[in-house]
């Protein structure tokens, strides 16, 4: 019999959807993904015989395809817990979604490469995978050709048990001597756990070998000499609270420049707009380190750094406002009346127009010799700060230097919200906004310094005040942008001026909220509790260190 | 989730083959299916190649998580709850319980947002189980085999279907193992359409790759894909799904 199929691999007939694991992601003993990895080439005849005795084994499909895993440049979805793969042969297609904390996978068959998230048909994975990627483009980050054989495990109902894909891989141009390499991958059925668990000891045991959580990825990596940084975006600096304040300040630093430089290819490719937002902020912590953790260098020793930071600042600014407006763009619409919906299409337009040319003004700053001597010599700089470039607080321990610090941010921010009233002018509340931007920057800093809980709660309480100062400013900042915007340019259409015209109204309206709120937040954040949280937040690490 | 249960008094008209084939075309729609095998006789897991059986016994299915006992099955979308011998001893179970005829709804509650669909496979009968299964249910799909008797049978069905407390719920009959060189089938067939609102438009033939069902152990249409049986229950599936679009 078996005249049917229904392994979701087959690229034949299978228009389903197919879910294997329990689903239920809890209270489970054995994930219901399990993979091996074993090196060589081994025959699907050999992987057959592992069960025998066991299982019966009925061959499914035999295919060659290319296997890709998508994900962000950044590692998102790996690092939330999902891997993304795609085996396509020609216009055919399936994308596996596999979770790692409940050990689910999904095979979803598309047409054609997999570009968007919404190829996956509406599933709540695609919802899932939405939340994680967020504003990032998918990229195929590793890709190998594999010949898939596909064998189905029966027991003795005849009844499919365990699904085993068989893969053999080999790197394209075979630069490493053993990267040939097969991969066992067991899929369980839901309500068939023991059977899976069988099946995966059967395989320990023959080839004495350990299964490994997402093996195909991780040896792909390898195999490709890649590396999948799991900590890509927020490693924390690995120093002793021992340390000396200028070991961690060019910890710090050094870390955020290599933030800048791994974004650069992404801005050059216009991957997305993250890229340009990620080097931004790593060029405003940069900036905000110098400012602050004072006297680790020499002042006169560190301006010209300074300066040539607040211009990198400044030359990527513009793309970074129409980015902004153009993320937003479906809600500005609808934030309009419909009359005017036309008339914002000139508004877009004006939009793009800009940010083409833009681009090509950041483009020709990134690959030109101020840039490129900024950063080696800021490099170079970290690397070897001579003993002439260091100030009175260089060979300090850093904790107490980092609770200086803070502590005065801290305490600037107090100070000038609390004389922010009804009449005080917004200068006052953007400039409340950037100190509270900078402390924030200094409790990212010294993270691995502080008492564990009291950063996250600061952190979250610190948010909150600068959601409120963040959406004040935006505002503010739209409003003139789109004031200059509609006076400066000469539109085809009436409409797109009253369309811009109605756009300012909003943002003066969601600006008067967000100051009207300024209070009860600013309120909330400056408690008693908050106050004794900052007072500790260095405790801990005190007392290790004396 | 849409609960639609196969059920007749009378045993031996079809519901099983009924229940197992609609499941599996539904499910091949792309709905998230469940079919629940309520029937101790087991014949619909037998049919699936699952083994009849819940660890533990209805006791321990109708107090935990029943997605512990949930068995996915060989084809796309297609989950199955298995029977279970000792689910015959299920009225004495639910017969000391409060809210007695609403356990098997209350369970169904549980998967709600996992399944498009919940066929159930009906034992025969007016027991507690039965009155359970159609609070559960929001469609009834009843066979009916057209013969001298079908009409009182029907009648009865209607009637125990009026109970105030199953408002809302829609019954809906259809002819199963129509054999058509019979002059009385025809007969009765017509009669009834005459008489009786609500019929199916499709019928299902007396089917010897049916039949063969219990003895492959696979819907018709995965061994047979062209036969008349298959054929059939295509039809009569787009009319059910159809019929239940257009009532919301
Ligand atoms: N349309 C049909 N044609 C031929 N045999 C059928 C048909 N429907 C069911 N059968 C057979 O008749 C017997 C009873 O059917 P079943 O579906 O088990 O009925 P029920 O569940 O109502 O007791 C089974 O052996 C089944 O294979
Ligand atoms: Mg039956």
């Amino acid at each position: 019999m078996l005249g049917h199929d229904s392994i979701a691999l087959e690229f034949t007939c299978t228009t389903q959807p197919q879910r294997f694991g329990s689903g239920d992601g809890k209270g489970k003993l054995l994930n219901d993904t399990v993979e091996f990895i074993l090196p060589g080439n081994v025959p699907t005849s050999e992987v057959e015989k592992f069960f025998t005795g066991q299982f019966a084994a009925a061959r499914g499909p035999e295919y060659s395809a290319t296997l890709r895993f998508h994900d962000t440049f950044d590692w998102r979805l790996y690092r939330a817990g999902w891997v993304l793969e795609e085996a396509t042969r020609g216009r055919r297609g399936v994308v596996g979604c596999y979770n790692r904390r409940t050990g689910d996978h999904v095979s979803i068959p598309v047409t054609g490469r997999l570009r968007h998230l919404h190829e996956l048909g509406g599933l709540q994975e695609e919802r899932d995978l939405r939340g994680v990627v967020g504003l990032r483009a998918l990229i195929a980050q590793a890709q190998l050709p594999v010949r898939v054989s596909e064998i189905k495990l029966l027991n003795d109902d005849q009844k499919t048990v365990v699904h085993c894909r068989v893969g053999q891989y080999q790197a394209p141009d075979a630069a490493e001597a053993n990267s040939e390499f097969t991969a066992i991958r067991l899929l369980g059925l839901r309500g068939y756990t023991a059977e899976l668990r069988i099946a995966a000891a059967r395989i320990a045991s023959a080839t004495n070998t350990t299964q490994r959580e997402c093996a195909v990825l991780h040896r792909t990596m390898e195999v490709l000499g890649q590396t999948l940084d799991e900590h890509a975006v927020k490693p924390h600096i690995r120093l002793p609270p021992s340390a000396t304040a200028l070991q961690w300040m060019s910890a710090i630093c050094t870390r955020l420049v290599d933030v800048m430089v791994s974004n650069e290819a992404g801005i050059v490719q216009d991957i997305d707009t993250e890229f340009l937002h990620d080097f931004r902020v790593a060029v405003r912590r940069t900036r905000s380190a110098l400012g602050q953790i004072r006297g680790v260098y020499k002042t006169e020793s560190i301006t010209r750094f300074s300066s040539e930071f607040a211009w990198l600042g400044q030359v990527t600014g513009p793309l970074r406002d129409l980015d902004v407006f153009l993320l937003h763009f479906d809600e500005l619409r609808a934030s309009v009346p419909v009359e005017l919906h036309d008339g914002l299409q000139g508004f877009n337009d004006y939009l793009r127009g800009q940010r083409i040319r833009e681009r090509r003004r950041i483009l020709k700053h990134l690959r030109g010799e101020r840039y490129h001597s900024l950063v080696e010599d800021w490099r170079c700089f970290l690397a070897e700060p001579g003993t002439r470039h260091r100030g009175g607080a260089a060979g300090q321990t850093v904790v107490p230097v980092a609770r200086e610090h803070t502590l005065r941010i801290w305490r600037r921010v107090l100070k000038q919200g609390r004389c922010i009233n009804d009449s005080s002018p917004p200068q006052a509340l953007h400039d409340l906004r950037i100190s509270c931007k900078k402390l924030r920057y200094m409790l990212e800093f010294f993270t691995p310094l502080q008492t564990a809980g009291n950063a996250g709660h600061l952190t979250r309480r610190l948010r909150r005040l600068q959601e409120n100062l963040g959406d004040f400013q935006d505002c503010s900042v739209q409003i003139e942008t789109l004031y200059n915007i509609a006076h400066q340019t000469a539109w085809d259409q009436p409409d797109t001026v009253l369309a811009l015209g109605a756009l300012i109204q909003q943002a003066t309206d969601r600006g008067t909220a967000a100051r009207q709120d300024f209070h009860r937040r600013f309120q909330s954040f400056d408690t008693r509790s908050t106050a004794r949280l900052f007072e500790r937040l260095f405790a801990q690490t005190q007392i290790k260190v004396a | 989730m849409k609960v639609i249960a196969l059920y007749s008094i009378k045993g031996g008209v079809g519901k099983t083959a009924s229940a197992v084939n609609l499941a599996y075309m539904c499910a091949q729609g792309g709905n998230h299916t469940l079919l629940w095998d309520l029937d101790p006789q087991g014949a619909a897991s037998f049919n699936l190649r699952i083994k009849a059986k819940l660890a533990g016994g209805p006791k321990a299915l109708f107090g935990r998580d029943i997605m512990r006992y949930v068995k996915q099955s060989d084809y796309d979308n297609l989950d199955l709850l298995p029977a279970d011998f000792s689910n015959r001893k299920l009225d004495l179970l639910f017969d000391a319980r409060t809210r007695r005829k609403q356990q098997v709804r209350r369970l169904l509650e549980s998967v709600a947002d996992r399944y498009d669909y919940v066929f159930i496979d009906s034992p025969p009968g007016l027991t507690l189980v039965v009155e359970n299964i159609l609070r559960a249910a929001d469609l009834v799909l009843s066979p009916l085999i057209p013969s001298t008797l079908s009409l009182r049978t029907l009648d009865q069905l209607t009637e125990f279907v009026r109970h105030p407390k199953l408002r809302g719920l829609r019954l809906w009959v259809f002819f199963s193992m129509v054999d058509v060189r019979r002059q009385l089938h025809r007969e009765v067939m017509k009669q009834l359409a005459t008489q009786r609102q609500g019929l199916m438009r499709h019928f299902i033939p007396y089917s010897s790759d049916i039949e063969r069902m219990g003895v492959i152990r696979a819907p018709v249409e995965v061994f047979a894909r062209r036969s008349q049986g298959g054929l059939a229950y295509r039809g009569l599936w787009s009319e059910v799904a159809r019929r239940l679009t257009d009532h919301g």
